[in-house]
């Protein structure tokens, strides 16, 4: 209980003081608004958490409020209801469903695969690798677990073993929580990670990392930012606003964690700051490594690697997971950001 | 009293015999007994039924075609209507559904028939209900679902945790059934039965079983509901085939008209299932009053 | 064969039901017992068959059932207790079924016993198919299929209408003329007590004592409704009963 009230308490003296200095520093770009912005409680959603601690979103003049989600999937559909305004997902099946309706658009990129930073890993369960499994070349005929099928996870696998010309087998199992449970039981053979939930793992032996999914698929666009169609067209100057002070969010993130410009005190103030939302359950010093472990650059800008997002949406339309008519003019909007 | 009574009985006879152009001109009005017992009983329309179904359907079509309903809320029956032409034409249907009804056949035979066993075990010694209620009664209200990665563990991730969920679930609602139809069968026939120095084997099998069913059958009825509805659960995990597999996979990708017509199979397998139950049930039964 | 009952007394807990009862049911008689309703005669008919064990006392049994009796103590219930899903040829079977007689044996019995009580149209009809009377005449026939010793019939006319129950009460008498059984027939009606009995035994009001043990000399096949012997004999029971029954009425349930 007492460690609750310790960050709340924290959390109310970041608030306030970014709504004292807001007058202060610079005159908000836009009017008072107020807008939600849908997040998960993960490392990879942390240029929000920055921007809203350092008074970003307040210089912007928006008043953000944060909804958490336990899985994207809902969050997307948060986004389609019109009950959050922003969020960060991975390009799913059910993104490019709901652009096809006429719902959601992607607007800007986060999180990239990026060659020589720690990315996403592929990784085995020790019978697999046991039995042979020491490298993705060697997955023909294994299985891979997914949550869903259309997933990330289903993306990164089908193209992982593209690229090796190996067949896996997919294994839909819901939830990142059954399929660390299936991996250990050696239920499930093969899998693709985000490095802060990897690495911990096989330092325990619980699983090995055999690859980097960056290998396959450099320049990947794991997350991107996107919003409902209706924002994305008639609310520019609000959208405008938001992708700024997100993007300055991103930059303060990439310097202190993935490029580590800003030195140790640097580095341990924005753990802090990020621990403020992320494993809130456990210590600050438990909470440290996973969350630096779990430091993946956030596109400049939020720039969106569209070449990336394209592979992703043909590979969904020859999987026969959305209809085969989707394209990219009702999945992105390119106005807002950069494209690569 | 008496006077009166035959006084009117005369009216009534003479006007009738007078007939409607000469009215009665006595001093008390005749009025007729107002009919009051009506309403309060419902007798089957068989029309309506459809009717309702199929004026709903036509709103529902028109409202999406117009765009009255927006895309994102319902799919057009229409499409759902081609979703389902797919699914025949391609035999993707078999290739889903027979997973599925091997699973629901397997796992709620094996519950149901470990859930009689169980049951008339508790309704006939005192000690295995002394035993067993308790737990059974812990067992209930665990949602199953929340089992399955245990499941998985114990069972594997192929079809041996997929039966073991459907076969606890209905295992279950089996039990409290089958035990509760075992003390509802009429004390007065088993004490008939011993007075008749009926052996107590005989006394189970031709007295008790029987009376009992009627109460197994309805627990047949839950338990075989909850079985399909777990068979959504048992495909979370590491099914690509079957028909929960498929409303699963199409809701994560958001594809509205697979996910309706996954849902309308299912809530068609339990109108069939519970008509076949219904054919047993009046063979098995016939005896019933 | 003969029954006695031996100072048989039995109490539930702190209540006593019956106090120091000793009775003799000799064979070919029926004797008739009546009393106010809770006085404990159905409870006395369940120590007498075995289906029950009391405090106190015992129940002799005098002499050797006779030659071929299946089931020498045998019941018939005032709600028939006949099983629904069986027809009536399956519920006779049903007692037999248990002794081997084989097939063509049982089917024997079933035929004779359905021609006696005059059902052997309806040998393959459901319990749910027949009147009350009718399912009676079907306990009648199963108790008779087992060829008891003693029957011991519990109130087995009070579920029927009273046309009904006077049919009934010739077709028993019929019976007992043609087969001389022996009966203890538990009643809360006089008029049935007096109809059916040779002796009837009165029992007081809880704890049922025995009141009065009258025997009637006239036989059964030669009463008639009309006897003035019969009415004076059910006017004086009357007369032994009305208090009883009347302070019976006033006691709560629960005493």
């Amino acid at each position: 209980m007492t460690k609750l009230t310790r960050r709340q308490t924290l959390g109310l003296i970041g608030g306030t003081a970014a709504l004292a200095a807001t007058p202060l520093i610079a005159k908000p770009a836009y009017a008072n608004t107020s807008i939600k912005v849908g997040a998960l409680r993960f490392t990879s959603h942390a240029a929000s958490f920055v921007a809203f601690e350092r008074g970003y979103f307040a210089d912007a003049g928006l008043d953000v409020e944060f909804e958490f989600f336990q899985a994207a999937q809902p969050m997307a559909l948060a986004i389609a209801s019109g009950d959050a305004d922003y969020a960060v997902t991975a390009i799913s099946g059910a993104l490019v469903s709901l652009a096809e309706r006429g719902a959601t658009k992607v607007i800007g990129g986060a999180l990239s695969e990026e060659q020589g930073i720690d990315g996403q890993k592929i990784v085995a369960s020790n019978a697999a690798f046991a039995d042979g499994v020491t490298s993705p070349a060697a997955l023909a005929g294994r299985t891979w677990a997914v949550t869903q099928a259309g997933s990330s996870f289903h993306y990164m696998g089908s193209k992982i073993s593209g690229a090796e010309g190996v067949e896996v087998e997919f294994q839909p199992l819901q939830g990142v929580g059954n399929i660390i449970g299936a991996l250990r039981s050696d239920q499930v053979d093969a899998w693709s990670i985000v490095p802060h939930i990897a690495k911990p793992l096989a330092a325990g032996g619980a699983i090995n990392i055999i690859g980097d999914v960056a290998d396959y698929l450099p320049n990947y666009q794991v997350t991107t930012v996107f919003t409902s169609t209706a924002n994305a067209a008639e609310e520019r100057a609000k959208t405008e606003a938001f992708l700024a002070a997100f993007a300055r969010g991103a930059a303060d993130f990439n310097a202190a964690l993935v490029d580590k410009t800003e030195g140790e005190d640097g580095a341990e103030e924005m753990v802090q700051l990020i621990h403020n939302y992320v494993y809130t359950d456990r210590e600050l010093d438990a909470a440290r490594p996973a969350i630096v472990n779990g430091a993946m650059r956030i596109n400049e800008g939020a720039a969106l690697n569209t070449t990336s997002v394209e592979d992703q949406l043909n590979w969904f339309k020859s999987e026969g997971l959305v209809d085969q008519a989707a394209s990219m003019e009702n999945l992105v909007d390119t106005s807002y950001v950069d494209t690569m | 009293m008496a006077d009166t009574t035959h006084h009117s009985l005369g009216a009534q006879t003479e006007r009738t015999a007078a007939g409607a152009d000469k009215p009665h001109s006595a001093g008390e009005a005749n009025t007729t007994v107002r009919y009051r017992g009506g309403g309060f009983r419902t007798h089957s329309i068989f029309w309506v039924g459809p009717v309702v179904f199929v004026v709903l359907i036509a709103v529902w079509e028109w409202g999406t075609q117009t765009g009255f309903i927006s895309n994102l809320t319902l799919p057009k029956p229409s499409d759902v209507l081609g979703t389902f032409g797919e699914l025949w034409r391609t035999g993707t249907l078999f290739e889903h559904l027979i997973p599925s009804l091997t699973r629901f056949a397997v796992g709620s035979a094996m519950g149901c028939l470990a859930g009689v066993i169980i049951g008339v075990m508790i309704g006939l010694f005192s000690h295995v209900r002394a035993g067993l209620v308790p737990v059974v009664a812990a067992i209930f209200p665990i949602p199953k679902i929340a089992l399955l990665p245990l499941f998985i563990i114990w069972f594997g991730i192929g079809e041996g945790s997929k039966y073991a969920l459907i076969a606890l679930g209905t295992f279950t609602p089996m039990v409290v059934a089958t035990y509760g139809a075992v003390d509802n069968v009429d004390r007065t026939l088993i004490r008939m039965g011993q007075s008749f120095s009926l052996s107590w084997a005989s006394i189970v099998r031709k007295i008790v079983l029987p009376g009992a069913m009627p109460g197994i059958f309805s627990g047949l009825r839950v338990s075989l509901a909850i079985g399909i509805i777990l068979l959504v659960a048992a495909e979370m995990l590491g099914a690509r085939r079957g028909i929960g597999a498929y409303i699963l996979e199409a809701g994560s990708l958001y594809d509205l008209e697979r996910l309706f017509a996954g849902v309308i199979i299912l809530s068609a397998l339990g109108v069939v299932v519970n008509f076949v139950l219904g054919l047993i049930e009046d063979r098995v039964l016939r005896w019933r009053s | 064969m003969d029954l006695r009952v031996d100072a048989l007394s039995h109490r539930y807990g702190n209540l006593e039901v019956l106090s120091d009862i000793s009775l003799d049911i000799p064979a070919g008689q029926v004797v008739s017992i009546i009393g106010p309703s809770g006085c404990g005669k159905s409870t006395l008919l369940r120590f007498i068959g075995g289906l029950e064990r009391p405090s106190e006392g015992q129940i002799i049994q005098r002499g050797q059932p006779p030659e071929g009796s299946l089931n020498p103590l045998t019941y018939v219930f005032q709600d028939f207790a006949l099983l629904p899903w069986r027809t009536v040829a399956g519920n006779i079977a049903l007692v037999l079924e248990d002794h081997g007689l084989g097939s063509a044996r049982q089917d024997e019995i079933i035929t004779n016993v359905l021609a006696r009580t005059k059902l052997s149209e309806f040998r393959d009809a459901l319990p749910k198919q027949l009147s009350g009377g009718m399912k009676q005449r079907v306990a009648i026939a199963r108790a008779l299929a087992v060829n008891p010793a003693v029957m011991l019939m519990d109130e087995p006319l009070s579920a029927l209408d009273s046309q009904t129950r006077e049919l009934l009460m010739d077709d028993l008498i019929d019976l007992w003329a043609r087969e001389r059984f022996t009966a203890v027939y538990v009643t809360h009606n006089l008029a049935e007590a007096v109809r059916l009995g040779h002796q009837i035994v009165v029992l007081s009001r809880r704890p049922g004592k025995i009141r009065e043990i009258i025997t009637i000399e006239t036989p059964l096949d030669a009463r008639r409704r009309s006897d003035p012997e019969l009415a004076s004999i059910e006017e004086r029971l009357w007369s032994v009963m009305r208090d009883e029954a009347q302070a019976a009425d006033l006691e709560l349930v629960d005493g």
